[in-house]
């Protein structure tokens, strides 16, 4: 019995240990002092590189996370990038983002200009195609969430179809990720429940359970370094960490408006340190989350 | 050996016989019934009445009752919900599709009269009007309906569905469609020239007409998709003599967009598109192709068919200690544009409060200044509006704020007044 209530007590302080986050800085504005308007993208590389999509401003931002502080805040802006959403910056340094309203995947030059579209070439003919959310591996290649054909496409970095995975009938999917051993991730919304493909496999099988009892409408999904899936609870305003075998480990921040809270969460990054960057849409702000030691 | 087997299982379960009750209750030979009526002597009127129960009509008052005392209510000899089973259980099939509420809740008597009734089946009342008891709507439908599919005497709310459990369809039907309906409606010529040829003994009746009775001729829905009124099938389907006649000429938005195409345009270019309408069922997501008993040809209450994927945020409607109209009543449409919008989560005005102030006149509902000049403290980049202090969909404390007590809601701004 006593052995029963210590293994329950471990596995109780593990589970608490899990990715603890404290909050690290967060961005308003740009450099000008623009403010930032419903955020719904951002991606992080290294030295502490971040670009926002400031969606509402039809716009991309920068800055440097360094010691704890989101400094600088140059913003791009080109008429290709409109309304940009998901952005992604991939293993050489270069930002793609999807606009919202061409539904096309933007390259964005070193000089904030616009470097053209990634162009999908030989992708077999559906019923359409309609991106939402893209992805980028370690080798650069494109897994885009096609919501027409109800299918997740994957394209090697210069555009050309590689393979793609059918998503699973009655499933919704809301977001694609790839961990580092190439298995690919998505997530259901609307049933709250993750769903992977191992190299090789051709179909997308369920990983976690329903999630519904831990969260409300789950819709974004990264990878930290460690391997455990970090999912955003966009209508639940947090996030659910989970392991890499689809199990609950907990749920962390919470709904609120002042600094260390979230409103409607957009896109996650998260960087190698364990640094987590919220595009925190309803705030109208950027946020970034340290790993409490 | 089987057949002993469920012999012995019947006789565990039926219930105990008048020798066998006479015997329990060591009653008087020949006491059964009369004994009670001694006391209860307004029931001999309820005995005379058209159709009585078995066990009353056998003076078998303790098959149902314990005449001394009882853990249960009007002395019954066991709950409600299990009594009735007890010789009924034959009623619940073992692999039912679906099930009556008050059945599967054991309400047996909010149809039947334990007793004795003037109606069949000791019905509380005749027939159908059993059935309008609960489902108001329907009934109201129904009645005010130009071309009923009710018909005294020969089509009652049984004829199609069972009262108890079905084991052949949803909505207690009693098979499924079309079989149930071709059970009545013989195909026939006149069928396929009313039907322009295609195959419709093979395909779902209920797509295009209703049921419960419609003001359209042929029960047709009272909203029509243009082609069926115009009964110009072929506009979207392949043709009635083709190998797939109910094939679609093509799928998703681009099917619509043969007649919908500035609206459909219009809806995917602005940048927040409503993910519904661009997957691969796209508009027939919420609308239904044929006829609907909504507006808009909505495929339901507009409740049900956005919690197709939103349940999440219908269950915190319901968890809610406040209401928010528009979600109680399925008008999330009051709200939110549900196909795109320029702004976030599709609402339907970029500011809340102007949203808000659409129903609700807020000068008079509360005197906390609210508005675009106004900076929310918590948030620079936020201003004072109706959201600042409540949840939209409701939360688990009053007045849909998202903090239990008015004063943890007020102190996150007004930090000076925290205790």
């Amino acid at each position: 019995m006593r052995l029963v209530l210590l293994l329950c007590a471990v596995s109780l302080a593990l589970r608490a240990e899990v990715l603890p986050l404290l909050p690290a800085g967060s961005a308003y504005a740009d450099a000008s002092g623009a403010a930032l308007k419903a955020p719904e993208g951002v991606a992080c590389a290294g030295k502490g590189y971040v670009v926002g999509a400031d969606t509402g401003n039809g716009r991309l931002v920068t800055w440097t996370f360094k010691d704890g502080a989101l400094t600088g805040g140059a913003p791009i802006r080109f008429p290709e990038l409109g309304a940009p959403a998901r952005v992604q910056i991939d293993s050489k340094g270069n930002v793609f983002s999807l606009d919202q309203r061409t539904r096309r995947i933007v390259r964005v030059g070193e000089q904030g200009t616009f470097a053209g579209y990634v162009q999908p070439k030989g992708v077999p003919a559906a019923s359409g195609f309609f991106p939402v959310a893209f992805k980028l591996d370690s080798a650069d290649n494109f897994y885009l969430l096609d919501i027409a054909s109800a299918r997740l496409v994957v394209l090697d970095p210069a555009g050309a179809f590689v393979r793609q995975l059918l998503q699973p009938a009655g499933a919704t999917l809301n977001d694609v990720a790839v961990d580092a051993r190439g298995t690919v991730l998505a997530v259901d919304g609307a049933h709250a429940v993750v769903y992977a493909a191992k190299v090789g496999a051709e179909s997308l099988t369920p990983l976690s359970k329903g999630l519904r009892e831990y969260a409300s409408f789950p819709s974004y999904l990264s990878i930290n370094a460690q391997g455990l899936i970090v999912l955003v609870d966009n209508h639940g305003n947090g996030i659910l960490v989970l392991g890499p075998d689809g199990t609950f480990l907990g749920r962390r921040l919470s709904i609120g408006w002042g600094e260390g809270l979230v409103y409607y969460p957009g896109q996650i990054c998260i960087d190698l340190q364990g640094d987590i960057f919220v595009a925190d849409r309803g705030n109208n702000r950027l946020q970034a989350f340290a790993p409490a030691k | 050996m089987i057949a002993l087997l469920l012999a012995a299982l019947t006789a565990a379960a039926a219930p105990p016989s008048d020798a066998v009750q006479a015997q329990r209750f060591k009653l008087k030979p020949g006491a059964e019934g009369k004994l009670c009526l001694d006391c209860h002597a307004p029931f001999q009127a309820k005995l005379k009445q058209a159709f009585v129960h078995t066990p009353v009509k056998s003076s078998n008052c303790t098959g149902c009752h314990n005449p001394h005392a009882s853990e249960h209510g009007k002395l019954l000899g066991a709950d409600q919900d299990k009594l009735c089973a007890t010789c009924h259980q034959d009623l619940l099939p073992a692999k039912a599709k679906s099930v009556h509420r008050p059945f599967g809740e054991g309400n047996c008597t909010g149809c039947h009269d334990p007793h004795a009734s003037d109606n069949k089946f000791e019905l509380l009342k005749p027939g159908a009007q059993v059935c309008a008891g609960c489902h108001t709507a329907i009934a109201t439908a129904t009645g005010q309906a130009k071309h009923k599919h009710f018909e005294q005497g020969r089509v009652a709310c049984t004829t199609c569905h069972e009262p108890h459990a079905s084991a052949k369809g949803e909505h207690l039907l009693k098979g499924e469609d079309p079989a149930l309906c071709l059970g009545c409606h013989k195909t026939n010529v006149a069928f396929s020239k009313a039907h322009m040829s295609y195959p419709v003994e093979k395909a779902r009746c209920t797509t295009c007409h209703d049921p419960h009775g419609s003001s359209k001729p042929a029960m047709l829905y009272d909203t029509l998709h243009k082609p069926v009124a115009s009964r110009q099938c072929v506009q979207c389907h392949a043709l009635p003599s083709s190998a797939r006649p109910f094939e679609t000429k093509a799928v998703g938005t681009a099917l619509c967009t043969s007649c919908h195409a500035a609206e459909i345009t219009r809806m995917l270019a602005l940048p927040q598109v409503h993910w519904a309408i661009a997957d691969e069922k796209a508009c027939l997501n919420c609308h239904s192709a044929h006829g609907s008993r909504q507006r808009g040809l909505i495929k339901g209450n507009m409740k049900a068919v956005c919690a197709t994927c939103h349940s999440d945020t219908i269950a915190r409607q319901e968890r809610s200690v406040t209401k928010h109209k528009p979600v109680e009543t399925g008008d999330c449409t009051a709200c939110h544009s549900p196909h795109s919008s320029e702004t976030a989560l599709l609402m339907k005005k970029a500011d809340t409060t102007v949203m808000c102030r659409t129903c609700h006149d807020w000068q008079k509902h509360a005197t906390h200044p609210l508005g675009a000049t106004l900076k929310d403290p918590r948030n620079r980049n936020l201003v004072l509006d109706c959201l600042s202090c409540h949840r939209a969909h409701g939360t688990e404390f009053k007045h849909m704020n998202p903090y239990p007590t008015t004063t943890e809601l007020c102190t996150k701004c007004h930090e000076s007044f925290k205790r």
